[in-house]
């Protein structure tokens, strides 16, 4: 799926008259952001699940969550730049959708780091929760910026209106990556879960251990 | 062009990072999984 969406991307779809070959990337750069989207919504939602249930299983997931949408997040922020350049004539614009989205990694970094450096207690992945679901605020609000304000970033050309839209080739790249995409994250999130709820049993087994010996 | 190509192996490579980094801390709770079990089988033994 990824090998033909690539194939899409790079021949099937037809060159676009002002930017060129440049604008290629798009068909990397949206599937990116879609992605890391909707694995940060599975985060908040995991979030909302672990400080209803306090079950482990939605505390892994939303990690998983967070850590895969940041991975995809990454290569939305890298593949904007290289885009904006030679048409904007500038790496970065400090443009509604940029910094939010900016923002929006450093907080889930931050998120991550928050896990990985507090001591393990039962407060850390309530915080991390509580956290998750403030951060997911940022979600709507990047998804909009370019509808709301106006952007040096280009205007929407899915559900942005009358005006945008695509070539009928252009839609079918764009679909097949989105797709493409969505499939890597599932995977990547599916294994990054398994990892979590492995790590969860470990620690809860060394604690059983470490009672036993004092016991 | 060559932004192009700059762009589409940096995201390839950011996924590969990743995959790399997530063979690796399998690798290191595998390991200590091993560990725990063949510590827990020698307490069983004593």
């Amino acid at each position: 799926m990824l090998l033909a969406a690539l194939w899409w991307a790079l021949i099937g779809a037809p060159t676009e008259a002002t930017m060129g070959t440049i604008q290629r990337i798009f068909y990397y750069h949206v599937p990116a952001a879609a992605a890391s989207w909707t694995a940060f919504l599975i985060n908040a939602a995991a979030s909302l699940a672990y400080l209803k249930t306090r079950s482990l299983k939605a505390d892994a997931l939303a990690v998983a969550g967070a850590e895969v949408g940041l991975a995809f997040l990454t290569i939305n922020l890298i593949t904007g730049p290289i885009w904006a350049r030679p048409v904007w004539g500038v790496w970065w614009e400090w443009d509604p959708r940029l910094t939010l989205t900016l923002a929006m990694w450093v907080m889930y970094a931050s998120y991550l780091m928050l896990r990985q450096l507090t001591p393990e207690s039962d407060h850390q992945p309530r915080l991390a929760a509580a956290l998750a679901i403030f951060f997911a605020a940022d979600i709507p609000i990047d998804y909009m910026a370019i509808r709301w304000w106006r952007t040096q970033h280009p205007q929407p050309v899915l559900f942005g209106g009358p005006d945008s839209g695509l070539a009928p080739r252009m839609l079918a790249a764009l679909l097949l990556s989105m797709a493409a995409f969505l499939a890597l994250m599932g995977m990547l999130l599916w294994l990054r879960y398994r990892q979590e709820r492995l790590s969860q049993r470990l620690r809860l087994a060394r604690q059983e251990q470490i009672l036993s010996a004092v016991l | 062009m060559y932004s192009l190509m700059a762009a589409y192996g940096v995201g390839w490579a950011v996924i590969m990072l990743y995959l790399l980094t997530l063979a690796a801390r399998q690798r290191k709770l595998s390991e200590t999984l091993q560990r725990m079990q063949l510590g827990g089988e020698e307490r069983r033994v004593q």
